[in-house]
């Protein structure tokens, strides 16, 4: 495997609320959600992961509540909000064009001669 | 409710629950749940894909991040989301509470208008009157450390001859070797010793007539001030007695009159005639020791010989030990306090009393003798420097002061009332709030930021109206009171004033805020279905704001009465003089450095050219001005009359020109008037008051009789006529016994002030006056130019002053006081209309049902009447000091004020009594 990618930086933010799109996961699941999508090539340390929830929290982009897991443990559980979805749509647009201007210069061929 | 609402309403429901206290804890307990959560599903993942429990335990505690380090940073990123997600809630709920406010006062203009005028007026009152005691009394002075300046004391008995006044009282005043030896002596303390003196200051052409300070060497080192420029006095300047011409200026002279120039520095200036060197500048800001007397220059003690020659006593000042006429404070040494000090400057002076002064008095008892030897120095704080005008505006501005803070109060109640009526009305709508969760202290904050709101708006414009009220004072004040104190807003006042504001939204809100969220609005909305909500017990607390607010101002009518009252009897007093129609100024030659003779001359110059100016009458002159706060005294021994010492044998002094009584209007009883023919030459001569013949019970004997003043041994003044009682230094002086000699015959004879009488109106011959004296002498300056009926109203503005500012005020409160008695009386109407209604209906007269008004109107108003005069005659000793003519206890007063209070409770009552015997009790009985 390759070595895991870190994150440039406020992208965890954003990957966050994708998951939390999907629907309220508590901490855990969204890691394991992350891993699975990214097949392990993001390199994120897990409580990076809660200090995110924690900033998005903090400028109500998702709420958390206290709930029971299918073992009957109990977990905090995150929620998107309003503002947290426009938020992602916003970041989407802007991340993909964004990557798509960059891929486009690195990748393109020389202009001809 | 839709998802939207429950996303606003749930998490702060959720927060509200959450304990303020505990948040942090909270917080950080929940992180630890979540990481063990987290750790333990991981070790459970990575143990069903192989690893032993252990080595799952440790890839998951790798995973997560160094634990200890990890756990610590997701504490600390959890405790900052709560405190921003507080933060941001408050800011929210903070926003929307101000909207919410807004619109709600928007819809009620009259409540908004009234509020704000009333609490315009009562702040602006208060931060007005707090701009004044600040000033005059709070501030202390721009040295540092103000706290460690005292000054000395010296009360007692003693003999000899005073001059005080202005800086300080007589007990204050020391002579000038027992001021040497306290500032020699090993006291601990930096003695400074200071007076103030009238001083021309001519630099170049231009003469500006003022006050110069007469300082000691330590003066300015015990104030611890750097100059502006160049240097201040030290002790070397005051070694030799004359030797020592220099002078430190005045920064606002330097900057106004020399042009702020840095060359000024080692030249001459001219002060009273005598040529003295710059050497310095005072810093800015630095306005002298005395409050209200601002000198122009500085000088060394030791040129008092040159400086205060005219002043009588000033003879061998030097050695004379029985002369009083220094001030003197000092700086207590760091660590050190006053008790400390008061005993080491005591071992100094208490010998100096007992061995070397007591054996110098005459003229006193055994027992004045004895008290005397036990004489000790007192030291007193004078942070505020020393001044006679501190102690006379205290009384006064404190009052004023308690008078403003009553009607704010006043106001603060009229605005706590009309909140409540309004929370009354909205009953309703509060408790659907309260009992859909808001919670109570939510609504109490909506409540509060309404009155806050109101609060901040009136606050404004009580800046507007304190700014207004300052210009007012200083237009009644005398110019010398005037230039005291800056009547600008300045940022004390300013504080004053938002701190105020900040305080007064509390006070009228906080209760109605309250009141209106009680518990008990629920069961009493549903037990008074059809009514206006709660309204019985709003009623009653209304009831009881309106009491209170009737009986502060029956204490500020009172007031008003009593001060007006006392004004009037100082209108009314008896001068003993034809005051109207006279003219003054005062002329100081002397200070020009001119010569008795040649003053003389000036004088009889000016005597004769004034007497030819049309309109005229008459015109004389005297050595101290009338009705100035100033007079001369001195014991007197009469020829045939036995002097026991300790026997009181004050008396008044003036010297006078010819013709002065006839000038003045004062009645000749018996004898003659000075002439012209009373010289230097010719025999002294004088002239007493009927009071003094009383005093002394000369009877009908006293023409020829010969008299001594001024301590000399020998009766040698011939009296030569007697003349009727007048007052002298002050409006609200008793008739006290005078002896008038001739000014002529003074061999000091240097300045003088001039009383002219004439035909038509004074005020038009004071153009006229000033051109014949520049005709007459260019170079001496004239002063204090006005009508006699000016200067005795800038004797008496301080009683003005308070007698307007107290009618206006108790004015203003009862105003307030009637609207809040109008408003709940109209609130009592529209709440019994059924009742009144019903009562129509069954028979009852339109005068019935007026009466049930009537009849609210006599129980309040008679309750607040009383309470407030029962508060005006606890509180009245207080004022008593500022009643002339009048006790505390004046009755025909209290009975004004009550009257007063009967007719503007009637006036309040009609409106409210007229709609409800108005009532169609068929639509009452309907409406609900």
């Amino acid at each position: 495997m390759a070595e895991p990618l870190s994150l440039v930086k406020g992208t965890l933010d954003v990957l966050v609320l994708k998951a939390l799109a999907w629907a309220p996961m508590h901490g855990f699941e969204i890691t394991t959600w992350l891993e699975a999508r990214s097949g392990g090539a993001l390199g994120v340390q897990d409580s990076a992961l809660y200090q995110s929830l924690h900033r998005l929290e903090e400028r109500g982009l998702a709420l958390a509540e206290w709930g029971v897991t299918e073992n009957n443990q109990r977990a905090r559980y995150y929620r998107l909000t309003r503002a947290g979805k426009s938020h992602l749509a916003a970041e989407t647009v802007t991340w993909v064009r964004y990557a798509e201007t960059v891929t486009s210069i690195l990748t393109g061929a020389p202009d001809p001669a | 409710m839709s998802s939207t609402a429950g996303e606003n309403i749930r998490p702060g429901i959720r927060r509200l629950v959450h304990l303020a206290l505990h948040r942090g804890d909270h917080a950080r307990a929940e992180v630890d749940e979540e990481i063990r959560l987290h750790l333990a599903l991981r070790t459970a993942q990575l143990t069903r894909e192989g690893l032993s429990p252990e080595a799952a335990r440790a890839e998951a505690e790798r995973r997560f991040g160094p634990p200890d380090e990890a756990r610590g940073r997701l504490h600390t990123s959890a405790e900052r989301r709560e405190e921003r997600m507080q933060h941001r809630e408050l800011v929210d709920a903070a926003r929307r509470d101000l909207r919410v406010a807004l619109r709600g006062l928007r819809r009620a203009p009259g409540l908004v208008v009234t509020a704000v005028l009333s609490l315009a007026l009562g702040i602006g009152a208060n931060a007005a009157i707090f701009s004044l005691f600040d000033q005059l009394l709070v501030r202390p002075l721009p040295v540092p450390h103000p706290e460690q300046l005292v000054k000395l004391v010296a009360p007692g008995p003693r003999s000899g001859g005073s001059a005080c006044g202005e800086v300080g009282e007589c007990e204050e005043t020391f002579s000038y070797p027992m001021f040497r030896d306290l500032e020699r002596g090993k006291t601990g303390l930096i003695v400074a010793g200071h007076t103030l003196v009238s001083a021309s200051v001519t630099y170049g052409d231009r003469t500006v007539p003022g006050r110069g300070a007469l300082v000691s060497g330590g003066y300015f080192r015990a104030l611890g001030l750097q100059p502006a420029l160049g240097r201040l006095l030290q002790p070397s300047d005051d070694e030799t007695l004359g030797g020592h011409p220099v002078t430190v200026l005045d920064y606002s002279y330097w900057q106004s009159q020399l042009g702020g120039d840095p060359m000024v520095l080692n030249r001459t200036i001219v002060v009273d005639g005598q040529p003295v060197t710059v050497v310095g500048v005072a810093p800015r800001g630095f306005d002298g020791t005395t409050l209200g007397a601002r000198p122009l220059v500085y000088l060394p003690l030791s040129m008092t010989p040159q400086i205060a020659h005219t002043m009588d006593g000033m003879v061998n000042f030097d050695t004379n030990r029985r002369f009083y006429w220094l001030f003197a404070f000092g700086r207590i040494a760091p660590g050190s306090d006053i008790e400390r000090a008061q005993t080491a400057i005591n071992t100094v002076y208490r010998p100096i009393i007992t061995d070397v002064e007591a054996p110098l008095q005459e003229g006193l008892t055994d027992k004045e003798m004895a008290a005397f030897r036990e004489a000790k120095l007192e030291l007193k704080p004078a942070a505020r420097g020393q001044s006679q005008l501190e102690g006379d505006v205290r009384t006064p501005l404190v009052l004023l002061f308690a008078v403003a803070g009553v009607v704010l109060l006043i106001a603060c109640a009229n605005i706590a009332s009309l909140l409540l009526v309004r929370g009354a009305s909205r009953g309703m709508e509060v408790a659907v709030r309260l009992s859909l969760g808001a919670g109570r202290r939510r609504v109490i904050m909506q409540l509060l930021t309404e009155a806050m709101v109101l609060a901040v708006v009136g606050g404004i414009a009580g800046l507007l109206v304190a700014h207004g009220t300052l210009k007012l004072a200083a237009s009644i004040l005398p110019t010398s009171a005037a230039s005291a104190v800056q009547f600008g807003l300045r940022w004390p006042v300013v504080l004053f004033a938002v701190a105020l504001t900040i305080v007064t939204g509390f006070v009228f809100g906080l209760f109605p805020a309250f009141h209106s969220t009680r518990e008990s609005l629920v069961t009493t909305i549903r037990a008074n279905a059809g009514q206006i909500a709660g309204a019985r017990s709003t009623l009653r607390s209304h009831a009881t704001l309106v009491v209170g607010q009737i009986a502060l101002s029956t204490v500020l009518l009172v007031a008003a009465g009593l001060f007006l009252k006392s004004l009037r009897n100082v209108a009314r007093e008896d001068l003993g003089l034809a005051v109207d129609q006279l003219a003054t100024f005062t002329v100081s030659p002397d200070l020009n450095g001119y010569s008795p003779e040649r003053s003389r001359a000036l004088f009889r110059r000016l005597d004769a050219e004034l007497a030819a100016v049309p309109g005229v009458t008459s015109v004389s002159s005297a050595r101290v001005p009338l009705f100035t706060g100033g007079g001369w005294s001195s014991g007197a021994q009469i020829e045939g009359v036995k002097y026991e010492p300790g026997m009181d044998n004050a008396t008044l002094i003036n010297l006078i020109g010819p013709g002065y009584f006839r000038t003045l209007g004062i009645p000749l009883l018996s004898g003659r008037e000075f002439t012209t023919a009373d010289r230097e030459t010719t025999g002294r001569v004088a002239i007493v008051n009927a009071a003094f013949v009383k005093k002394f019970g000369l009877g009908g004997e006293a023409i020829d009789r010969r008299v001594a003043i001024w301590g000399d041994k020998e009766p040698n003044i011939q009296i030569v006529g007697v003349v009727a009682d007048s007052k002298y230094q002050a409006v609200k002086d008793r008739l006290r016994p005078i002896v008038y000699t001739a000014h002529l015959q003074d061999g000091k004879l240097g300045r003088a002030t001039y009383y002219v009488r004439t035909s038509g109106d004074p005020a038009r011959v004071l153009r006229q006056i000033s051109a014949v004296i520049s005709r007459v002498d260019p170079d001496v300056p004239v002063q204090e130019l006005k009508t006699l009926p000016q200067q005795i109203r800038e004797n008496v503005a301080v009683d003005r002053m308070i007698g307007t500012l107290s009618a206006a005020f108790a004015s203003l409160a009862t105003l307030l006081a009637a609207v809040g008695l109008y408003g709940v009386l109209g609130y009592t109407v529209a709440r019994r209309t059924r009742e009144i209604g019903v009562r129509m209906a069954l028979g009852a007269d339109q005068w019935n049902v007026r009466r049930l008004v009537l009849r609210q109107v006599a129980w309040m108003t008679l309750a607040g009447g009383a309470l407030g005069i029962l508060a005006a005659v606890a509180f009245g000793r207080t004022a008593r000091s500022l009643l002339f003519g009048l006790d505390e206890h004046d009755p025909a007063t209290v009975v004004m004020a009550a009257a007063v209070l009967a007719a503007v409770a009637l006036a309040a009552a009609y409106l409210p009594a007229r709609r409800a015997s108005s009532i169609d009790p068929m639509s009452a009985l309907r409406a609900d």
